[in-house]
């Protein structure tokens, strides 16, 4: 029973309930730190850490919240694992702290770390509360490096900062620039819809 | 396999002597940009038409011409290819395809191209003349002698003859140069009913006022009066701005968007970074097409209901104006 | 005590308040001397950088600091010799785009030539103006004299087109 509902929740937050395109959450770092793959792999892993540990934290203490200070509280757990995460940040990594600057206290305002506490944490077990955050940030970070490699391939010609393209490569400013993501995450949205669209029907074909 | 638009195909005979003379100027390479334009156009809109079973429309030749017009000269044919395949998949094909469109898609592959490759394309500009020899070869790439257009040469302060701009003897876009043959194609345009009159000349009014009124007011930027006839600002006025598509349909919303384009396009070209402003200009304006639109439907509502009032007061309102009705264009497609 | 009652709300709230702020102080005075030291690095490798000393890595780096490089007593300012010529750096800052900017500038006393410029911190947006911390764009900057004391920088043009 515990397996499947994992299995269940895993697959919701990848695919059929992905918090970018289908929830349409967090657009706003999909827009800001994508064009570049090396902070959109550390912006996600905050948010997955992020998200994962207030939800068990929060789904752990559920019991003790009062609904009046329920908001409140969510926020209070959130932005201490964000923070927590900016000073071991500070401390062990300055490099990659110094070049998020802002980014990693911008953590705080993504949707789907609100987004997972009320729709999911307060209503269930701490363990599968977690494993709903981890994978939530898991979707989230799948979209955003298929974006993140998209831009950083056309607009510097390379991965991770190593060279991919030949040096003749014309590089695309507007892949830089984040009008870029809005055109991707759309392609995306509508790649995936499409094809949620034929599956679901193709299954409802197989019922009859 | 084709949707029949006989506007299309007269938007294309007007564009005809236009291409010759471009071949003319910069050579036989505008053929192969304009062949790269139309058959990567026609791909991408017969892939996304299959799939939903419909029909190749021939705006989509319009467009991939009005594109290769667009280009400078000695384009990479690699930018032709991205900019047109851009151009009818995401501002085309994605909205629907043919009518549904809320950007003119040539414009709109234009600026994608413009603002990606930016340092690439502002140097493929040359002077001029005799099948492209003025650039050092007939065929093939021409040299890297790239020329600066008179816009960018006024906003240096640097006087330009008048003559090389009525005749097209100057650097540009391909499309873009001979003012008398863009002329005689919104001539032949507006007297086929081809092209809204009320579009091109509130469009060249919107222009030509903005710049009267900057130049006059004596701002230091101002380019001079002449600035009218260099760049793409015909180009656009008589071929973009009249867009049945993306183009509002009311007259006085027309009037609106036609000022409004050609206002904002002068504002661009005088104060910001870039020296054409044409492009988004007309994007500007296509977004508030439909709003202006609404807005004179409304209007036009009001006064009606306050002359019928009288008469009849139980009238039953007149169904609201969609706000993307069919365009002129598909009714006549359909015939 | 009820979920409910106002007492309640308020010792909970202030309680779990409380619980996370106290570790976040822990975790933040645990890490002090390492941040404090990561801060010292970022300085002196930027300060070296500015004068074109190489290094390889942080303990390097602070010996050929040591060595090499004297502070001035007016603060934040450095001095060095170079191939037996002196050369004199200052921190500076001026405003970015979301905050401030904080450059080191290493130039000859007099100011006619720029040695290098590092920069220190910065919160621009990374991949656009946060790439003034990659080398090419300091790099291309030692190549202008420098006029009274200021050293004339050239832009380069892939920035600007970000602001069409």
């Amino acid at each position: 029973m515990m397996q499947s509902k994992a299995y269940s929740v895993l697959k919701d937050n990848l695919w059929t309930n992905n918090p970018i395109f289908i929830q349409i959450l967090g657009i706003c770092s999909t827009l800001a730190v994508t064009n570049n793959l090396r902070n959109t792999m550390i912006m996600t892993l905050g948010v997955t850490f992020a998200t994962a540990l207030s939800s068990l934290t929060l789904s752990a203490m559920k019991d003790l919240i009062p609904r009046k200070v329920r908001m409140i509280i969510q926020v209070v757990v959130m932005s201490f694992y964000v923070i927590l995460l900016d000073i071991l940040l500070r401390a062990y990594l300055p490099d990659v702290s110094k070049q998020l600057g802002p980014y990693v206290g911008l953590i705080i305002t993504n949707c789907i770390l609100m987004g997972r506490a009320e729709a999911f944490a307060q209503a269930n077990k701490p363990l599968l509360s977690f494993w709903d955050g981890l994978t939530s940030g898991l979707g989230y970070m799948s979209v955003l490096v298929a974006i993140a490699v998209v831009r950083e391939l056309l607009g510097f010609g390379t991965l991770f900062g190593f060279r991919i393209m030949p040096e003749a490569f014309v590089t695309w400013t507007i892949m830089i620039m984040a009008p870029s993501a809005f055109f991707l995450v759309a392609m995306v949205m509508w790649w995936a819809k499409t094809l949620q669209a034929k599956r679901l029907a193709v299954a409802k074909e197989a019922k009859k | 396999m084709f949707q029949k638009q006989p506007m299309m195909r007269r938007v294309l005979y007007a564009l005809t002597p236009i291409v010759a003379l471009a071949v003319w100027l910069y050579g036989p390479r505008v053929l192969a940009t304009l062949a790269v334009s139309l058959v990567t156009g026609f791909l991408v809109e017969y892939r996304f038409e299959k799939i939903k079973g419909g029909k190749v429309s021939e705006a989509v030749f319009v467009t991939g011409t009005l594109f290769a017009l667009s280009m400078p000269p000695a384009v990479p044919l690699w930018i032709v290819a991205i900019g047109i395949a851009f151009a009818v998949f995401m501002a085309k094909e994605v909205y629907g395809g043919f009518g549904r469109n809320v950007f003119n898609p040539a414009i709109a592959g234009r600026l994608f191209v413009y603002i990606a490759f930016a340092g690439t394309l502002g140097t493929k500009f040359f002077q001029p003349g005799g099948f492209g020899s003025a650039a050092g070869s007939l065929f093939g790439r021409p040299d890297a002698v790239s020329a600066v257009t008179p816009l960018a040469m006024m906003r240096g302060g640097v006087d330009v003859p008048m003559l090389g701009l009525l005749l097209g003897n100057r650097a540009g876009s391909i499309g873009e140069s001979s003012v008398v043959l863009i002329a005689a194609a919104a001539i032949y345009l507006v007297a086929t009913k081809t092209a809204q009159w009320r579009l091109i000349l509130s469009t060249l009014l919107g222009g030509a006022a903005m710049a009267a009124a900057l130049f006059f007011a004596g701002f230091a930027k101002a380019l001079p009066p002449e600035s009218l006839l260099a760049g793409s600002f015909l180009f656009v006025a008589v071929f973009m701005a009249t867009d049945p598509v993306s183009a509002p349909k009311k007259p006085a919303a027309q009037w609106a968007y036609g000022l409004s384009i050609g206002a904002v396009i002068i504002v661009i070209r005088t104060f910001s970074l870039f020296p054409e402003g044409t492009s988004f200009a007309l994007l500007l304006g296509n977004t508030f097409a439909s709003l202006y639109d609404r807005i004179a439907a409304d209007a036009a509502r009001k006064k009606a209901a306050r002359s019928t009032a009288t008469a009849q007061v139980s009238a039953a309102p007149t169904p609201e104006a969609p706000t993307r009705p069919d365009s002129a264009a598909d009714k006549e497609a359909a015939k | 005590m009820k979920k409910d009652s106002i007492l309640y709300v308020v010792l909970f709230t202030f309680a779990v308040c409380a619980a996370f702020v106290v570790v976040l102080a822990v975790a933040n005075e645990v890490t002090k001397p390492l941040v404090a030291a990561n801060k010292l690095f970022a300085t002196r490798s930027a300060v070296l950088g500015a004068f074109g000393i190489p290094y390889a890595d942080a303990v390097d780096a602070s010996a050929k600091y040591e060595a090499q490089v004297g502070e001035l007593e007016r603060g934040n300012s450095w001095t060095s010799t170079i191939d037996g010529v002196e050369y004199v750096a200052i921190e500076s800052a001026g405003p970015g785009l979301w905050g401030t900017i904080r450059i080191i500038l290493a130039a000859s006393p007099d100011g006619e030539r720029v040695r290098g410029i590092r920069v220190v911190s910065q919160n621009e947006t990374p991949g656009l103006g946060g790439r003034i911390e990659e080398p090419w764009f300091p790099a291309a900057s030692t190549a202008f004299p420098a006029r009274r004391g200021r050293a004339s920088r050239s832009s380069p043009s892939s920035t600007r087109a970000w602001q069409c």
